[in-house]
């Protein structure tokens, strides 16, 4: 599908004279940076180059480092300006639609394979050149690897999986591109065509330029893959394997990613490095003081200790029983224990004596 | 807490691809994040962010050939509020829900007229935060395991309308119920 526009191109002097007006607002001058009139001939320009890229070729240049800097930049701008005015095609743009034009010209010929979709998008702007008209950018200056699909998958990892670490054994079943008999076409590239259609009347407009390639299928291969979760990962971690996820022909294959997502466990909450645990303790326990143990994600018993008075939602914190951390898993954060006191549901008639027996000699400040 | 590792898997259930057949074939179990086959047309069940024009006007479900498409893949999900622990297996009559892989819709039916096949509309709604009962889909089959295994025929039955999920030759990029 091509783009058709005609152009009468004039060539008299107060034409080119509005051109380059509008040019010098558009980007760099190239006629400017060569030092030759707008209409020279090749042998001119290139007689030109000569001079200049001698000058202010970075070998050449002697002086001060701002100095030297500045024949840099010069250089590059003067091989530009020659890139682009010593090809008739290029130079033709140029002349019509300045540096911006050739820019998108650059990168709708950079645009390969790529996912359907978004060709048609960049055909369609690549090669739009109605009334000479480009709207804002010129598009991605560089060529860019196309990439499949990023596949997301979440993996269900335990609180205890993620305090002790482990590995999990997945079954990836995934298409691959394989050869396949014949040929197809690749590395397409959309070429601008000008050709003349009557005198000083040109035609311009993109055509599909491809290459002959090995043609392919998509066959499905499964294998198995190990996925590690280290000791003191994150919720809402990803673990990365290069290029497992969809296939790109011409192109690299997008990436297979897991997502850690742990469900709430029944004794612990995480909060960052630090574990949070609500152990309950009888009101006896809770006035004359206890020992108890309680048992951590990993099997390993935790001493709880109080000798004296123990309030309802009382926090103690033992250093090191937290989860590990993330860079340094011999490391812990915090364990926080918040204290639930068991009241008795009822005492008897006795009992309430005995109980207001012995509060009269406990003092308490209101 | 179980110590056994568990298989998670990701696949594709087809019936016509040339697969060489494996010992033991990989079970699908919740968690599973799968791509969906019709037998006979071989069309993928796929969605996108595109909308239906008409019908209900909710994100549209069609077949797809292509299988290099990460918007083909669905994750099997327990029902709202009931945990599915990731690796449990599946067997027929389970009820189940699918969950779009990359816009977090679930697939979905009601009574709305299907803008390609004109029978009962297939569509992706909610979020992960938003599901209902007209997202629950039950999976059966006649024959095979007695565990849903990787590519083995199945259906899947639309509880609340009680019809199923299918494709045609005809309209092989459409879903609709039958």
């Amino acid at each position: 599908m091509g783009q058709h526009q005609i152009i009468a191109a004039k060539s008299t002097l107060c034409l080119l004279l509005i051109l380059s007006v509008s040019l010098t607002s558009a980007g760099r001058d190239y006629y400017d940076i060569l030092s030759v009139p707008r209409g020279a001939d090749e042998a001119t320009i290139k007689r030109a180059y000569r001079k200049l890229a001698v000058k202010f070729h970075p070998d050449k240049v002697e002086g001060s480092a701002e100095e030297k800097k500045n024949a840099e930049i010069r250089f590059a701008e003067i091989n530009a300006a020659y890139e682009a005015l010593s090809d008739s095609e290029k130079r033709k743009i140029y002349d019509r639609h300045g540096e911006e034009g050739l820019k998108q010209h650059a990168s709708g010929g950079g645009r390969g394979g790529g996912n359907p979709a978004g060709d048609i998008f960049s055909q369609f702007f690549g090669g739009a050149f109605g009334g000479g008209f480009f709207g804002g950018g010129g598009g991605e200056e560089e060529e860019q690897t196309p990439k499949g699909n990023d596949v997301y998958v979440e993996l269900e990892v335990s609180l205890r999986d993620l305090y002790l670490g482990n590995s999990f054994k997945v079954v990836r079943d995934k298409s691959v591109i394989r050869p396949a008999k014949g040929k197809r076409k690749c590395n397409c590239k959309n070429k601008m065509v000008t050709r003349q259609v009557g005198p000083g009347m040109y035609q311009q407009y993109t055509t599909q330029e491809c290459e002959d390639c090995q043609n392919v299928q998509l066959v499905r291969e499964a294998q198995e893959l190990v996925v590690t979760v280290d000791a003191g990962a994150a919720d809402g971690q990803e673990i990365m394997i290069f290029e497992e996820g969809e296939p790109m022909v011409d192109g690299e294959a997008g990436d297979l990613k897991f997502v850690i997502t742990s469900p709430p466990h029944r004794l612990f909450q995480r909060t960052g490095d630090d574990l949070r645990y609500n152990a309950t303790i009888t009101l006896m326990e809770a006035l004359i003081g206890f020992t108890k143990e309680i048992e951590h994600l990993d099997g390993h018993k935790v001493a709880l200790h109080s000798d004296g008075v123990t309030i309802p939602g009382e926090q103690h914190v033992i250093q090191g029983e937290g989860m590990p951390l993330k860079d340094d898993a011999h490391q812990h954060g915090s364990l926080h224990v918040t204290y639930t006191v068991l009241f008795p549901k009822k005492l008897d008639q006795k009992q309430k004596g005995l109980v207001k027996k012995l509060f009269e000699t406990v003092h308490d400040e209101l | 807490m179980s110590s056994f590792q568990q298989a998670l898997l990701l696949l594709s259930i087809a019936l016509h691809y040339l697969y060489s057949a494996e010992a033991s074939a990989a079970l699908v179990t919740c968690g599973s994040v799968i791509k969906l086959s019709h037998a006979r047309t071989s069309y993928l069940l796929h969605s996108h962010e595109i909308a239906y024009g008409s019908g209900s006007g909710q994100q549209s479900v069609t077949g797809y050939d292509s299988s290099d498409d990460a918007n083909s893949l669905w994750i099997i999900r327990g029902l709202k509020g009931h945990w599915c622990p990731q690796g449990s297996s599946i067997k027929s009559g389970f009820q189940l829900r699918l969950q779009h892989a990359s816009t977090r819709k679930f697939l979905h039916s009601h009574h709305f007229e299907s803008p390609l096949s004109g029978q009962q509309e297939v569509s992706a709604f909610g979020s992960d935060t938003d599901s209902d009962d007209m997202d629950i889909w039950q999976v059966d089959w006649d024959k095979g395991a007695g565990e849903w295994t990787q590519d083995q025929q199945v259906r899947l039955r639309h509880a609340h309308t009680g019809v199923y999920l299918a494709s045609g030759p005809q309209r092989r990029g459409s879903w609709s119920i039958y």
